[in-house]
């Protein structure tokens, strides 16, 4: 197990390599350039020209990119032109922000979807099944731009129940619990928007798993034991309809530090979501390359955990 | 000799869009202390729902048992509780089934799923249920036993998983053992090998089997008695040395002559023509009249009831007389 997850972790360096000269290339193929969004537009050309000249911007592209992959290396990811702040301090303020309302929403999603698709797939065709088919439709085909709206008017404008926006209230020097409530408090609708959204699909795929493991023979054996119908659903169940369900949590791992751009902007929630939008829209390279970089590292870490998890319920899959 | 277990007028009935279907149909047979039974048929003749009905082990929906009796030492295990059942199931009466492949949860050890049965059933401690549980591994057949307690089911062949589901169900010493096809997936010299477990242990323990099959090799190699069954209902029942010799029936007579036989040089192997009827459009007198060499005008309007023709020797057919059996 251990040289297995050495092992990927080795894989992940040729990946991460590859990743970069791909984000970088990209950034090139852009148009502008840095020096244009960084210096004041009155400014000369002749001072434009040393700027260049000392960003090695008149240099080709693979020497640009040894300067660029050499720098992010010593963990030197540059200066954000519009935040004037070293990027890793900019993704540091805002990242947390977002990965507090995705692991609140992915943990809520998945303390709910997993029983409610069960009850659903042992209760097939029953009402509770029919309600929750209903609602998982709704929940998919709902935008969450729309659906976060929609609280804010009636929860926030109307009854006054959470703030329309933000993540503590302005101003606000609270600390410890008090803090943590405000948070909660703001917290909520966004909360429910993101997590309508993935419980939904959650559910549904529960739900189908279960229904395709309690016509197995084995859950007949389970039964024919004499064990009771709960220890048969949820010990010798679950444990196999969970095997794809924990496929489909791995995947959102590394969404939970992408941040959600809609939602974050709807609520303004100060997360990294709405930030590297702005960060394309100011044409904040540096801080956009930090960013996707930072992502795809994410991501594929989120793979390999999503692979220990697996074989950790899968007792069939085993590293060599 | 004692009576173990008796059905009476079983009916399993499965309600499905296309209609009802009646997958056991007024069976009734029983099965004495220390007997092997066997009931044999085609696919799809009722076999397995009938050992499926006895444990209350039919899905429902579509499935239900719509009446009759199963009495199990003087109690009908269709009145009791959904507890009390339990209670038996795996304990007095434990089941194998035809798919060792896929009949063991595939994320537990064998040890777990073993150990599993005991706890529930036995007053035993956690160390006591493993140890008993390596103790019918061995008895079963299984080398390392000790080891392969921590096995996965994957890790296991055919045979073993098969040996293993046979541990599972014989460690509580159940008085009635179901075995559904317990061979039908396994290949030929692994069968011989599980057969000879299941009559050793049989010897061993006094437990009475109820083995459903279509293999007539399997029939006469096990057998003490031998129930035949067509489209959900019984057509004969004798004694296995009687039956393979005075078969009464013509779908008896159909079965033993399709068995291929070695000593014989034959071109092709006889077939009983036609095709299992349909279970929505059951032929209004006796269902394997269409099929049947030696029909007559009765068979096609009317079913034939199953009559005792001599002593121990039942069949349902209008070629016999034979006294009523009620």
């Amino acid at each position: 197990m251990k040289q297995y997850i050495t092992r990927r972790l080795l894989e992940m360096i040729p990946v991460l390599i590859g990743i970069s000269i791909l984000i970088f290339a990209i950034f090139q193929l852009a148009p502008g350039d840095p020096v244009s969004t960084m210096v004041d537009p009155k400014a000369s050309a002749a001072a434009k020209a040393k700027l260049r000249e000392q960003m090695h911007l008149n240099e080709p592209m693979l020497v640009q990119y040894k300067y660029w992959a050499t720098d992010i290396l010593k963990g030197n990811w540059g200066e954000s032109f519009y935040f004037k702040q070293p990027v890793k301090k900019v993704i540091n303020s805002y990242i947390w922000n977002s990965f507090y309302l995705s692991l609140a929403s992915f943990l809520l999603s998945a303390a709910l979807s997993i029983p409610i698709g069960v009850l659903s797939a042992t209760r097939q065709y029953s009402k509770f099944d029919y309600i929750f088919t209903v609602f998982a439709l709704i929940g998919i085909s709902m935008p969450s731009f729309f659906f976060g709206l929609l609280l804010i008017k009636w929860f926030a404008v109307d009854i006054k129940l959470f703030p329309v926006s933000g993540m503590t209230v302005p101003g606000s020097t609270a600390t410890g619990f008090a803090l943590f409530q405000d948070v909660m408090h703001h917290m909520t609708l966004p909360l429910v928007v993101l997590t309508l959204g993935s419980l939904a699909g959650l559910m549904r795929y529960t739900r189908s798993s279960m229904l395709e493991v309690i016509r197995q023979d084995y859950i007949r054996t389970a039964r024919a034991k004499g064990l009771r119908e709960k220890v048969v659903i949820y010990k010798h169940g679950l444990r196999n309809a969970l095997i794809p369900v924990v496929t489909i949590f791995g995947m959102s791992l590394p969404g939970l530090f992408s941040g959600a751009i809609i939602t974050e902007q709807i609520f303004n929630w100060p997360g990294i979501g709405p930030i590297g939008l702005q960060a394309v829209n100011t044409r904040d390279y540096t801080l956009l390359m930090g960013i996707n970089m930072l992502l795809a590292a994410l991501t594929l870490l989120g793979n390999l955990i999503a692979d220990i998890t697996y074989a950790l319920v899968d007792p069939r899959i085993r590293f060599k | 000799m004692e009576k173990l277990l008796e059905i009476k007028n079983l009916k399993t009935y499965f309600y499905t869009d296309e209609g009802i279907v009646k997958a056991v149909d007024d069976v009734s047979l029983k099965i004495n202390k220390g007997e092997t039974m066997c009931i044999v048929g085609e696919s799809g003749c009722g076999k397995s729902i009938t050992a499926m009905s006895i444990l209350r082990l039919i899905p429902n929906p579509p499935g239900r048992i719509e009446g009759g009796e199963i009495v199990f030492e003087g109690r009908d295990l269709l009145k009791l509780s959904e507890e009390e059942v339990r209670s038996i199931r795996g304990n007095e009466i434990s089941m194998i089934f035809q798919e060792p492949m896929t009949s063991l949860n595939p994320v537990f050890t064998i040890g777990n799923q073993i150990i599993e049965a005991i706890m529930l059933h036995q007053n035993l401690s956690k160390k006591a249920a493993v140890e008993k549980a390596v103790e019918v591994l061995k008895l079963v057949g299984i080398p390392r036993a000790d080891e392969i307690i921590n096995a996965y089911p994957h890790e296991l062949s055919g045979g073993m998983r098969q040996r293993v589901m046979i541990a599972m169900a014989m460690v509580c010493n159940p008085k009635l053992l179901i075995a559904d096809e317990p061979t039908t997936a396994l290949d030929v010299t692994i069968q011989a090998q599980i057969l000879d477990l299941m009559r050793k242990l049989k010897e061993d323990t006094k437990t009475s089997i109820m083995l459903i099959t279509h293999d007539l090799g399997v029939v006469a190699e096990m057998a003490d008695y031998i129930s035949v069954m067509y489209s959900g209902k019984i057509v004969e029942e004798a004694k296995v040395l009687e039956l393979f010799k005075n078969p009464l029936h013509p779908y008896t007579s159909g079965l033993l002559a399709s068995k291929p036989q070695i000593h014989i040089d034959k071109e092709k192997l006889y077939a009983i023509p036609g095709q299992v009827p349909s279970s929505f459009d059951l032929p209004k007198g006796c269902y394997f009249y269409p099929r049947c060499e030696r029909a007559m005008d009765i068979c096609e309007q009317c079913a034939p009831k199953l009559k005792q023709i001599h002593d121990g020797h039942y069949v349902a057919c209008h070629l016999y007389g034979g006294e009523e059996n009620e």
